[in-house]
């Protein structure tokens, strides 16, 4: 398309020519790889990280014991697909949303999620080198949950002494790394890429 | 700027905005938990349904009980229930004959009875008012109102301060906000006691622990005669909300102010470093 100002004796003052590539503006309108991406990312954030946080928030009262921690796991899948910077923004209402359902001080689970995202961010090369997804999956998510569960120990044991934490830990680390990092962890990031990573266009 | 170095300043950058989480006076942070109480409640429920589903599909209770049992545990707690309540119907029965007997025999003093709730801590806050106030897990659906004393095994703890259906705000004896009538064990004496004298909106509490509690306004015909050891113990004055006789401290030193009166610091007899479970007495 031409678009041109001309002159009274028909020079021209100024011309536009837009040009348009038909094939990449179908492929970003209605591709998998293209805007759907974005909005599937974005309600996923929008629909999981208050679900997930709800959920870790009541589990206790009816599986009492069980160290599950989905609000982790999805924090987990964001820090390995998303930059440093959204993931902390993030973690800032799914902290405290945790915190105020679980009646603790403002800023406790938001501490928590932080540090480890922070941790997994630092981590991440090394993670994205592995080349197997469930792999990947399961190291992510056992860094995660040690992370968090040393945190607890260390910060948020109340009056315990240091030999009543350190013998809290095999028991705690055992069970919740079977939970998060070997199931529900690896299930989760798989659904989760399900629905949000692009297919590879064929032939590549 | 490296990756690593980036990482670590935006790491710092949201420890920061942390911090001042913790510093938000509490008026905010209570704005701050409505409001995100409102916004996660329909996620609240998606995932109790989903919860309470699971745990039906798995055998309905958390201690992984069979269906029979379920059920053989669900008839004896009714059974329970009603032998209590043909209990609670003869109790108050004997208690209004006892009424009715005392006064036909003109008797001047009636027991008084009361009652104590166990209730668990659910909130303090750890910086900006840790020994000033916490909030438990009972309301006026529960029988709670402002000023019944909540107490643990030592003493009093503090003042129901406010109250809603299922939660109430207790201002503790740390409190600056904090002022009672109290009497001294033992002697015709009656004073007001009041909290710690500090700035209510102080940080670091939780570093600081509070002063001893300031005792004045002294009345009563031995007003001069207060040792150090005395016990103070609360006043209800005729109030129907405190209960008597509750122990609040010891007097621990005697200063005179600037119009010569004399006052007192008393220690108080119950800790408020690790409060879980408090009383609240009912009269």
């Amino acid at each position: 398309m031409r678009i041109s100002v001309n002159d009274k004796s028909q020079r021209s003052l100024l011309e536009i020519h837009i040009v348009y590539n038909s094939e990449l503006i179908r492929e970003f309108f209605f591709s998998r790889r293209g805007l759907w991406h974005y909005i599937v990312t974005f309600c996923l954030v929008v629909l999981l990280l208050p679900y997930t946080a709800a959920l870790q928030a009541i589990l206790p009262r009816y599986y009492a014991g069980l160290p599950l921690y989905p609000a982790l796991l999805f924090f987990s899948y964001l820090s390995l697909r998303l930059s440093l910077p959204w993931v902390l923004i993030l973690a800032l209402p799914a902290g405290l949303m945790l915190d105020t359902l679980q009646f603790q001080a403002l800023g406790s689970n938001v501490f928590l999620l932080g540090a480890c995202v922070f941790i997994l961010s630092l981590a991440k090369p090394a993670l994205s080198a592995v080349k197997q997804q469930y792999m990947q999956a399961i190291f992510a998510c056992a860094l995660a949950t040690s992370t968090l569960l040393s945190l607890q120990l260390i910060f948020f044991a109340g009056a315990l002494s240091l030999i009543e934490r350190l013998a809290l830990l095999p028991r705690y680390l055992l069970l919740a790394f079977a939970l998060n990092a070997l199931a529900a962890g690896p299930l989760l990031f798989a659904v989760l890429d399900l629905l949000q990573k692009p297919k590879k266009p064929r032939g590549t | 700027m490296s990756k690593l170095s980036s990482k670590i300043f935006y790491f710092l950058a949201f420890l920061l905005l942390l911090a001042l989480l913790f510093f938000l006076p509490e008026g905010r942070q209570q704005r701050l938990r409505e409001l995100l109480a409102l916004a996660s409640s329909p996620a609240k429920t998606l995932a109790e349904i989903g919860a309470r589903v699971s745990r039906e599909a798995l055998g309905g209770l958390p201690e992984n009980f069979s269906l029979e049992e379920r059920d053989a545990l669900l008839q004896d707690l009714a059974q329970t229930r009603i032998e209590l309540h043909a209990a609670q119907n003869d109790s108050e029965r004997l208690r209004q004959d006892n009424i009715t007997l005392q006064t036909l025999l003109r008797l001047q003093r009636s027991p008084k009875t009361h009652t104590l709730i166990v209730c668990r801590v659910l909130r303090r806050y750890p910086l900006s008012d840790y020994y000033g106030s916490i909030l438990i897990d009972r309301g006026h659906s529960d029988g709670l109102k402002p000023g019944h004393a909540v107490l643990s095994p030592e003493g009093l703890v503090g003042i129901v301060a406010q109250t809603t259906a299922k939660e109430s705000q207790v201002t503790l004896v740390g409190s600056p906000r904090l002022s009672l009538s109290c009497k001294l064990a033992k002697k015709n004496i009656a004073a007001l006691i009041h909290g710690p004298a500090r700035a209510a909106n102080s940080s670091a509490d939780l570093f600081l622990p509070p002063q001893d509690m300031l005792l004045d306004s002294l009345s009563g015909d031995d007003f001069d005669s207060v040792n150090e050891g005395d016990w103070v113990l609360t006043s209800s004055l005729g109030s129907e909300n405190l209960l008597d006789d509750i122990p609040i401290g010891r007097v621990s030193a005697s200063e005179t102010d600037n119009a010569g009166a004399k006052r007192y610091q008393v220690h108080p007899a119950a800790g408020l470093e690790n409060l879980r479970y408090v009383l609240v007495a009912i009269p």
